[in-house]
Parts: C-alpha cells; sequence; structure tokens
C-alpha cells in the first residue's frame, strides 16, 4: 500500500517538474521578450511590471525545478554549445540586442564594439566551461 | 508543441492530465500578456485625496487648496462659490477622466456643480512675474549708438569710453549686439568712469579655469563646461596668476546653469542653485518635457558642489531655472521663487537658452473641458462625472488641474480621480502611434 503510495507520489512530481519546466521556458522566453521591448522603447513594459518581479518568478521556478530535479535523479546529456541549433538564433539575439543598446554610436563604431563584446563574451564562456572539463 | 523534457516519461494515466495542465499554463501566460498589452494601450491610473486624512500616506493626488485662502480646506469644507483646485500628474496619454467627489454625512449636495480641467505644467502654472533682463556677468553693445555696458549686480553699467574697455582687457568678441530696446528689462547703473576695479560679476579666465567676480572675490566655475552653461567662452578676460593678489580666488564655486540636466554614471539629475535633483527614472524625465539630448556627462568633482535633494518626481514643479517655451508663440519664460518671467527680447532669450527649452502650451493653461457632477445611482454621497481629454492632446504637460466651485456650503470626504483610455480601435491605433512616434524620436 505504502509503495503504490510512493508510486504516486513520484509520477505527480513528475508531473510538476514538467510543468516547472514548461513554466521555467515560458518565463525566460517573456524575459528575452521584455528586454527586446525594453531596448526599442525603454520603459515601454517596465512602466507596468518592473523587471525585478519577473526575475523573482523565474527564481521562484528555478528552486523547487532544481530541487525536484535532485530529488527524481533527473539528469541531461550535457549540451555541446558548438553543436547546438539554437545558437545561431542565441547570437544573432545577442548582437541585436547589444547593438540596439548602442544606437548613438556611428554605425562602425557600433559594429566593432558589437563584434567585440560578442568575442569577449565567447572567450569567457570557452574560459570557464573548457576549465570545468578538464 | 515541442516538450523540453522528453525524457521524463509520464505514466498514461498523467499524460492527459499534464496535457491539460500544460494548456491551462500557456492560456495564463497569454492571459499575463493581454493584461500587460492592455496596460499599455489603454492605461488607467486611479488617484485619491482624502480631505478628512490629508496626511494619510495612501494619497496620491496632490493637496488641493481652495482659492479664497490659497490654503487647504481644514475638515474638507468649503463655502459656497469657494472654488476647490486639485492637481494630479498621471504619467502617461488619456482619453478621459472619471472625477468623483464624496461629500461628508452633514455635507449638502453638490449635485451640477460644474468641474473643469486643464493640462500643463505645475510650474507653467505660476503667476507671471516681472520680465528677466540679461543675466549678470553678460556684455552687451548697442548698433546704433555704439554704447557698450556690462550687466553687473543686476544692473545695466554703462562703459564711459571705449578706453576703460581695452584697460580694463574686455575682448571685443565677448560684447553682445543688441538693440537699445533690449536693454529696457535690465534696471539701469552707474557709469564704470574709470578703471580703477573691475565691475562685479566680470569673468576671467586664469590658467584655463574660469571666474566671475563677486564681493571682491574671484568664484572659480568647477569646470569650463560649467562656465559654458552660463557664457560663451569668449567672454572672459584672459588673466595669469599675479591676479590673484588683486583679487583673491574664493572658496565659494560656481555651477552649472540653474536648470541644466546633467548625468553622472546611470543617474540623471536637475542642478539649481547649488542643489541637485535626482529623476526619479526615466518615465518622469520624458513626463516632465526635458530632452534626452540636453544632457550634459559630468565628472565626480563636477557634482561634488551640489547639495543633493529628495528625487525629483512626476508630482514635483520644474525648478528654478528651468525655461519654457510656448509652442504657438514662441514665447520664452524662466522659473524664479514660483514665477513664471517672461524673457521678453530674442538676445536675453539666446543668453539663457544654453539648453533646450521645455515645450508648454500658454492656451493649455486656459482652454479644457468641463462636466457636470451627478449624483452616483447607488451612493447619495458621491457625485461623478467624465472629462474628456482629446481636445488636450495636443498641450504639452503632465499635470492636469481640476477646478470645481462648490454651489453651496458644504463638507467634501474624498475627491478621486480616474485617468483612463476607453478600449476602441480608434485609442488603439493612437497608442500604437504613439509608440511608434516614441521609437522613431528615439
Amino acid at each position: 500500500m505504502s509503495i503504490k503510495k510512493i508510486a504516486i507520489d513520484k509520477n505527480t512530481f513528475l508531473l510538476v517538474y514538467k510543468l516547472l519546466y514548461d513554466a521555467l521556458f515560458l518565463a525566460l522566453f517573456g524575459f528575452a521578450s521584455v528586454l527586446v521591448a525594453e531596448s526599442i522603447l525603454p520603459g515601454l513594459i517596465t512602466s507596468k511590471i518592473s523587471l525585478l518581479k519577473i526575475i523573482i518568478t523565474i527564481v521562484t521556478i528555478l528552486i523547487p525545478l532544481l530541487y525536484l530535479g535532485k530529488n527524481l535523479d533527473i539528469t541531461y546529456r550535457e549540451i555541446n554549445i558548438h553543436k547546438n541549433k539554437t545558437l545561431p538564433i542565441f547570437v544573432l539575439f545577442s548582437f541585436l540586442l547589444i547593438g540596439n543598446s548602442l544606437l548613438k554610436f556611428s554605425l562602425w563604431e557600433n559594429f566593432v564594439i558589437t563584434l567585440a563584446t560578442l568575442f569577449v563574451f565567447f572567450l569567457l564562456y570557452e574560459l570557464i566551461f573548457t576549465a570545468e572539463a578538464e | 508543441m515541442f516538450d523540453f523534457t522528453k525524457q521524463v516519461i509520464l505514466p498514461n494515466s498523467l499524460q492527459k492530465k499534464y496535457q491539460v495542465a500544460r494548456a491551462i499554463l500557456h492560456l495564463f501566460f497569454l492571459f499575463i500578456i493581454v493584461f500587460i498589452a492592455y496596460e499599455i494601450l489603454f492605461p488607467i491610473v486611479s488617484l485619491t485625496f482624502s480631505l478628512d486624512n490629508p496626511t494619510s500616506k495612501t494619497n496620491n493626488l496632490i493637496m488641493p487648496v481652495i482659492t479664497r485662502t490659497n490654503a487647504f480646506p481644514e475638515n474638507g469644507k468649503l463655502l459656497a462659490n469657494d472654488t476647490l483646485l486639485d492637481n494630479a500628474n498621471p504619467i502617461g496619454q488619456f482619453a478621459k477622466a472619471d472625477v468623483t467627489l464624496v461629500k461628508g454625512k452633514n455635507g449638502k449636495s453638490i449635485d451640477n456643480a460644474k468641474v473643469e480641467i486643464s493640462r500643463s505644467y505645475q510650474a507653467f502654472r505660476y503667476p507671471l512675474g516681472e520680465p528677466v533682463g540679461f543675466k549678470d556677468g553678460t556684455l552687451l553693445t548697442t548698433a546704433t549708438d555704439g554704447a557698450y555696458y556690462i550687466v553687473s549686480d543686476g544692473k545695466l553699467r554703462k562703459f564711459s569710453n571705449t578706453d576703460i574697455i581695452l584697460k580694463f582687457g574686455y575682448p571685443k568678441d565677448a560684447f553682445i549686439t543688441v538693440q537699445a530696446s533690449d536693454l529696457k528689462y535690465n534696471q539701469l547703473g552707474a557709469a564704470i568712469t574709470n578703471n580703477d576695479t573691475y565691475p562685479a560679476d566680470t569673468l576671467f579666465v586664469i590658467n584655463n579655469n574660469h571666474y566671475q567676480l563677486q564681493d571682491g572675490k574671484l568664484l572659480p566655475f568647477v569646470s569650463t563646461q560649467a562656465f559654458l552653461t552660463n557664457f560663451d567662452n569668449v567672454a572672459a578676460i584672459a588673466k595669469n596668476d599675479d591676479f590673484f593678489a588683486s583679487y583673491p580666488a574664493s572658496e565659494q564655486m560656481l555651477g552649472f546653469a540653474d536648470g541644466t540636466l546633467v548625468s553622472i554614471d546611470f543617474a540623471v539629475y536637475i542642478v539649481s542653485e547649488l542643489k541637485k535633483y535626482p529623476v526619479m527614472n526615466p518615465e518622469t524625465f520624458v513626463a516632465m518635457g526635458f530632452n534626452w539630448d540636453d544632457i550634459i556627462a559630468i565628472n565626480q568633482n563636477e557634482i561634488s558642489i551640489y547639495e543633493k535633494q529628495k528625487q525629483f518626481t512626476h508630482d514635483d514643479p520644474h525648478p528654478n531655472g528651468t525655461i519654457f517655451v510656448d509652442q504657438k508663440t514662441s514665447q520664452h519664460f524662466i522659473v524664479e521663487n514660483e514665477t513664471k518671467r517672461p524673457i521678453l527680447s530674442d538676445p536675453i532669450v539666446k543668453t539663457y537658452s544654453k539648453q533646450k527649452p521645455v515645450l508648454a502650451n500658454l492656451e493649455g493653461l486656459e482652454k479644457g473641458t468641463s462636466c457636470t457632477l451627478k449624483k452616483q445611482l447607488f451612493n447619495a454621497n458621491s457625485f461623478t462625472c467624465s472629462l474628456p481629454l482629446d481636445e488636450m492632446t495636443t498641450f504639452p504637460g503632465n499635470d492636469y488641474q481640476i477646478k470645481m466651485t462648490s454651489p453651496v456650503d458644504t463638507t467634501l470626504n474624498t475627491i478621486s480621480l480616474t485617468f483612463s483610455t476607453p478600449v476602441t480601435p480608434n485609442n488603439m491605433m493612437i497608442s500604437l502611434g504613439k509608440i511608434k512616434a516614441k521609437i522613431i524620436n528615439r
């Protein structure tokens, strides 16, 4: 009887985990959308809902998600960023976001600073995660 | 829909529940998006003031006054024909304002009382002051008679002859050519007949540092860019260190022109009379009619001479030194000690407006809309009516002034104003048009 109860509970937790994962995706998608809207027109969204509230929501989803993931022994394959199909989308998104924040610069200055910033980010990523892998 | 957690497999019995819960989650997310979009496209701002509890922290309308005493009506008491004034400063563009007045239990009915609304800036509502003249330290010459003047201690002092000017070392280019009629806004002072002592407010440059002579001492400007917000570079007489023997340097510093917008790190301040007012947020900055291009980036040394004040919010009037321009007549005004002093001559305007003035509209002070209060259906103490704001959209300003003349002796408990934009395709297109214009003008 008690074994059955545990099995049902675990599945319920799995269900909650999956829903939290979906909620996290939606919250992150919303956060990215707000960042885009804010970079196009500062104050457009944050005058209605502050970024802090969105960040608190994300953290509130993340905490039980991590807790459940750890207790349910859910693991993921390590993603190879170089082979990730979504990488070009993230690079393009970052490029547009950084470029947009430098609109007051001339086109060439903007282009060079944006590329340099992305390059620095890439180096930092390599430095941190290569060291971890070793 | 893509599944991010494919490896987490649910038993069949829970699959359907998961799909339903997931659909609800997505609908909830969609609802949030629609809600935010609604808030952006059709903004609503509710403001209230409790007259029987004027110190309440929930009051977010500015404290009302009655025009007879220019003071807050104690306990909300109004006499017949008293006019109650209240100001609301919501941020945004609105199509209508619903005004609700709640009378006290023993107060008489204010049914059919007229409520008027107008739109401008709080500081632009200040009473008209004396016309302003040229600022101290300005060097002037008239084309007609070739006379030379300096504005010193607010007075216009004429140089008796050109020899004195040469001996003092005033640069010829520093004298601004004006019409004789432009000089009438400065009081006439004693003529300068000898070159013994420099007249007060003369400007000097010593080792690339700028100074202004006041009370026999040289007051240093905190930086060259601070000096340039007040005067042109040519206005200063070049001297060397020996000059300090005759006129010692003062410890008191001079800063940027009053009303200048400055920034340090990510903070924007309005500086005025050696005080700095931190602007609360970008929405406040835009709502107060300021221009992002007018901000001057300054350093720690430059900001250190200013005394920090409380945050500048959209409920505060513009500080002294702010310049307004009427969008219809191009008439300029400068805010000074709760008056609005007109600047009636173009050369005077040029000496003041080193930065773009705030656009205002004199017509907006008078022209507004009105409505008649009617008793609410289920609340005998509440009186309400709707004020259309469409006609005022062309008037710049964040300050809506409500004026209500009481037909009888009465007492009021609460004033409420709800600014809103009705949900219509037309209003949505207007809101989208405004967003588009803001993006283009970035």
